[in-house]
């Protein structure tokens, strides 16, 4: 009886390894299609939008989706990072550098034909991102030494902008979107703003100026949009085929919550674009011929995964926990133990590069080569904690008031990567008689306690980067509101905390390139040596891009679609 | 001796002795396995299985070489070390108690022998599940002997006392069994603080799934009991003077001991699928330290099922030993009613 069991047993199991080991079965081949212009892009959401309002849109599914509707005065080239034209056509900067004047580009109309003018960039600035009642998430980058920037219509296409002192990154700032008064104003004026363009709202009533329009949301299932007739392509975007921008006629997205249900999808042809973490490269890179797509691997993404240390001497733990984190040999200790090599290897095949600092190797004009490294080297952390007063019983590290070492090391459930890097942590530390557990939280729930109630030790984390190291403000001024190691701290709590702070409050307002980047060469300097974010590894950014799409190449900066007015869909896919 | 061992083997069937070797194997883990179950080798994620290959007089476990690490491809990399019996290698403390680094099998440093693969850090599956299995006995035979003592004492209460005892305990397992477990055990987990150790945390877990256990048993008891308080011997006893504790211990307890031992053997499964999905939904044992179900949930995105389907083992372990303790029930009800004593009257 158990012997035919397991008879069954074993056959279930070598029928189903078989029939996964062929996964070639079904080829698609492309049939081109007549002409390469009103064609479709289908990909997969993660989750649904919260919102079709850019003031209030935070999350990523919701901007990503703004993108196509709406668009700035400027635009960051994917390419280079370079500020190039959208809604302005061009822009004059005055000698004192606290003036910019643009003027717009030629017959803008938004896509329910009213004209766009000065005004509406005036009422987007004055009356909403603003608006202290408006719940607007880029109010924060939009000032100056807590002040707004002035804004003035001089004529219908030429507005000023003004700022208390020269803002280096106000062009980039600029490419926040643009709103139309007609239809907000009343909005602004009843004080419903925050619930108005929900994503209850009729599709038709969303008007925008970007190269689509929202056609139809049916919530949990797709979103799409078909082209805008009144869009006018920023000055100098033009493609290489003859066509009115953009050339698709409709973007449909579809919202599927679970990756491996979008990698299925994308595998059986029903989109034509997917991202890819780095452990899904194997299943995929075996089908791309059969499959008809190609794996572009754009090089270390932006994003930063760091370990942090709570440094907070009001925090409801230990106080002598503090006093290790506080310690620049203890933090350097970790991040001399650490292989990042090991990791890369591990968690992402490969596919990914060591993070040097707070700037990413691939923001070339940023980057200071100069950082202090730390390369994987056990003797010099053990070395360093000896300096540091910490002593080795047994296998067991002591401080030298006698507590032992035991850290809770907390990331969050959502992504199973950083769960695998912290476990890779607690290994890699364990040598060092360190004992760290993994304690996995929901995303909301870590935040409060790192933000709010400080209860928490280590912290394996991750912040997308910016372009502009101002945008790292946030982050490491002392008074910054993710300053995670010392949240609402009453000021720099070490001297160094203060030279970064001044470092920042110079560099906001130096307009000469190359002392702002020395400024902040300095800071990656002391951002480096102090370590109190212990940077770790960072994914290859990958996209499995279906060979029907034309218009699309890997881009340092901006994903693979240069600009999605100029993608193209070149041909259709039959399964053969 | 002989016959002794053959009546054993008729009483419990082939599925006992399967468990029991099984069982053997675990408790001996640290001896059996090659490594420890947080041994880690970076250099070999998702390593398939290395078999040791006979030449010149003895084992060889060829070693591993990383030839591809975009697809996680390993090929021989032609060098092999030797493999030793009885040898010294990682350190541990055996039952938490007995210091030693002996093994049954291993082989040198920069060889790295796999029975079964290894996980994404490089830990070796094979040395994982014995961990893991042991770890799924030790909570489902301690999980079952907390669920049966409170179960039985409640049905033979209620069974014997009757009246408004019976009724208030009857109430109080349906209460218990209305309640939908999974969600009622969820619940508390997680009212345990994060960060606790591993123990408190097994504890935990034994105690929740025990907690839900001993209803649908005591209802059971207390049937039998009533229909057995009906029987002439137990009135006799009754009539002769007998203390209820007499009654309970000598009359009542030895006539459901079939019925007992088959349900213990039945409910065992529930507890080892029960610690499985906990620890799948993340809620159980936490990493490094394996259990079946953990191991299990590595498995579970497509990408590793690509790469490392072996890690599945554990979910096929587990279907293993949910089918044979049931078997086993079966083939302990088959000798309780048939055999000498199954209904032997006191």
């Amino acid at each position: 009886m158990t012997v035919r069991l397991f008879v069954v047993l074993l056959l279930l199991v070598v029928s189903s390894c078989s029939r996964s080991g062929t996964s070639g079965e079904r080829v698609f081949s492309l049939v081109p299609r007549s002409s390469p212009l009103h064609g479709t892009l289908t990909f997969d959401l993660l989750s649904d939008p919260k919102t079709f309002n850019p003031a209030l849109a935070q999350e990523t599914t919701s901007t990503q989706v703004l993108g196509y509707l709406f668009r700035g005065l400027t635009r960051i080239s994917p390419y280079d990072g370079k500020i190039k034209p959208d809604l302005a056509a061009r822009w004059r900067v005055d000698t004192s550098g606290r003036r910019v004047t643009f003027t717009l580009g030629k017959g803008l109309r938004w896509s329910d034909g009213v004209p766009l003018t000065a005004h509406d960039v005036v009422f987007t600035f004055n009356r909403v991102y603003y608006n202290p009642a408006v719940a607007a998430a880029v109010r924060d980058i939009l000032m100056v030494d807590g002040k707004p920037f002035r804004v003035r219509a001089l004529d219908d296409r030429t507005v000023e902008f003004e700022t208390a002192k020269p803002f280096a990154p106000l062009l980039e700032e600029l490419g926040v979107e643009i709103l139309p008064e007609h239809l907000l104003a009343k909005a602004v004026d009843s004080g419903r703003f925050n619930t108005t363009w929900s994503v209850r709202t009729p599709p038709q009533e969303i008007v925008g100026t970007g190269p689509f329009r929202l056609e139809k949301y049916v919530p949990g299932q797709y979103i799409r949009f078909s082209r805008n007739p009144l869009y006018s392509p920023p000055p100098g975007l033009r493609g290489p085929i003859p066509g009115t921008l953009p050339y698709l006629d409709s973007v449909l997205l579809r919202i599927i919550p679970n990756q491996n249900s979008e990698l299925l999808r994308f595998l059986a042809g029903k989109s034509d674009l997917i991202s890819v973490s780095p452990s899904q490269v194997p299943v995929l890179s075996d089908a791309a011929k059969a499959r008809a797509f190609r794996l572009l691997i754009r090089g270390p993404s932006q994003a930063e995964i760091f370990l942090t240390f709570n440094e907070n001497p009001r925090a409801p733990i230990p106080p002598y926990k503090v006093d290790w984190f506080r310690n620049r040999l203890f933090r350097q200790a970790i991040a001399y133990a650490l292989d990042r090599k090991a990791m890369i290897n591990v968690i992402y095949n490969g596919l990914g590069a060591p993070v040097p600092g707070p700037v990413s190797p691939s923001n070339k004009e940023f980057f200071n080569p100069a950082v202090t490294r730390y390369h994987h080297d056990p003797e010099r952390a053990k070395r360093l904690l000896r300096e540091a007063g910490f002593r080795m019983k047994g296998k067991r590290l002591y401080d030298s008031h006698g507590h032992r070492v035991t850290i809770l090391l907390m990331t969050n459930t959502e992504s199973p990567e950083r769960i695998s890097m912290a476990q890779m942590v607690q290994a890699m530390v364990k040598p060092l008689g360190i004992r760290i557990r993994v304690v996995p939280l929901q995303f909301n729930m870590l935040s409060t306690m790192v933000l709010s109630s400080h209860q928490w030790e280590m912290l394996l984390f991750g912040l997308t980067g910016t372009l502009d190291p101002h945008g790292n403000a946030t982050v490491w001024r002392s008074n910054g509101f993710l300053h995670l190691w010392n949240p609402g701290g009453k000021g720099p709590s070490a001297p160094w905390e203060a030279e970064v702070d001044r470092l920042f409050d110079e560099g906001v307002v130096t307009l000469d390139p190359i002392k702002r980047k020395k400024i902040y060469d300095r800071w990656q300097e002391i951002a480096t040596w102090e370590v109190p974010m212990v940077d770790l590894v960072v994914p290859d950014a990958i996209t499995a891009v279906r060979l029907t799409l034309g218009g699309i190449h890997p881009t340092p900066l901006g994903g693979v679609i240069p600009h999605i007015s100029l993608v193209t869909q070149v041909s259709r896919l039959v399964l053969r | 001796m002989k016959t002794r061992a053959g009546a054993f083997v008729k009483t419990v069937g082939m599925a006992g002795v399967l468990l029991l070797v099984l069982g053997a194997t675990s408790l001996f883990a640290e001896f059996l396995a090659p490594y420890r179950y947080d041994s880690v080798r970076f250099d070999l994620p998702y390593a398939p299985a290395v078999i040791p290959v006979w030449s010149h007089g003895r084992f060889w476990v060829p070693i591993l070489e990383m030839t591809d690490s975009e697809r996680r491809r390993y090929s021989p990399s032609g060098k092999r070390v030797p493999l030793h019996l009885f040898c010294q290698g990682e350190s541990y403390r055996m039952w938490g108690v007995i210091h030693s680094s002996r093994h049954l099998f291993c082989a040198e440093a920069p060889g790295r022998i796999y029975l079964m693969g290894a996980d994404l850090f490089g830990r070796d599956l094979f040395s994982r599940l014995l961990y893991g299995m042991r770890f799924s006995f030790l909570l489902s035979l301690i999980g079952v002997a907390i669920s049966f003592s409170i179960g039985t004492i409640v049905g033979l209460v209620a069974g014997y006392a009757g009246g408004w005892v019976d009724r208030l305990l009857m109430r109080l397992s349906e209460i218990v069994m209305a309640v939908p477990g999974l969600y009622l055990l969820m619940g508390l987990r997680s009212i345990v603080p994060f960060g606790v150790s591993s123990t408190t945390i097994t504890l935990i877990i034994t105690g929740s799934l025990s907690l839900i256990g001993w209803a649908s048993l005591s209802r059971v008891v207390r049937g039998l009991v009533m229909s057995l308080s009906g029987q002439d011997f137990v009135l006799a006893a009754v009539a002769s003077g007998a203390s209820p504790a007499r009654v309970i211990f000598l009359h009542l307890l030895p006539n459901m001991r079939y019925y007992l031992l088959i349900s213990v053997t039945l409910s065992i499964p529930a507890f080892i699928v029960g610690e499985a999905g906990l620890s799948f939904l993340g809620l159980g044992l936490s990493e490094p330290h394996p259990s079946l179900g953990n191991i299990l949930s590595e498995s579970q995105s497509l990408e590793t099922m690509n790469s490392a389907p072996w890690l599945l083992g554990s979910g096929i372990l587990i279907v293993i030993l949910v089918v044979l303790f049931n078997r086993l029930g079966d083939v302990l009800r088959e000798a309780g009613e048939g055999g000498p004593g199954g209904d032997r009257k006191t």
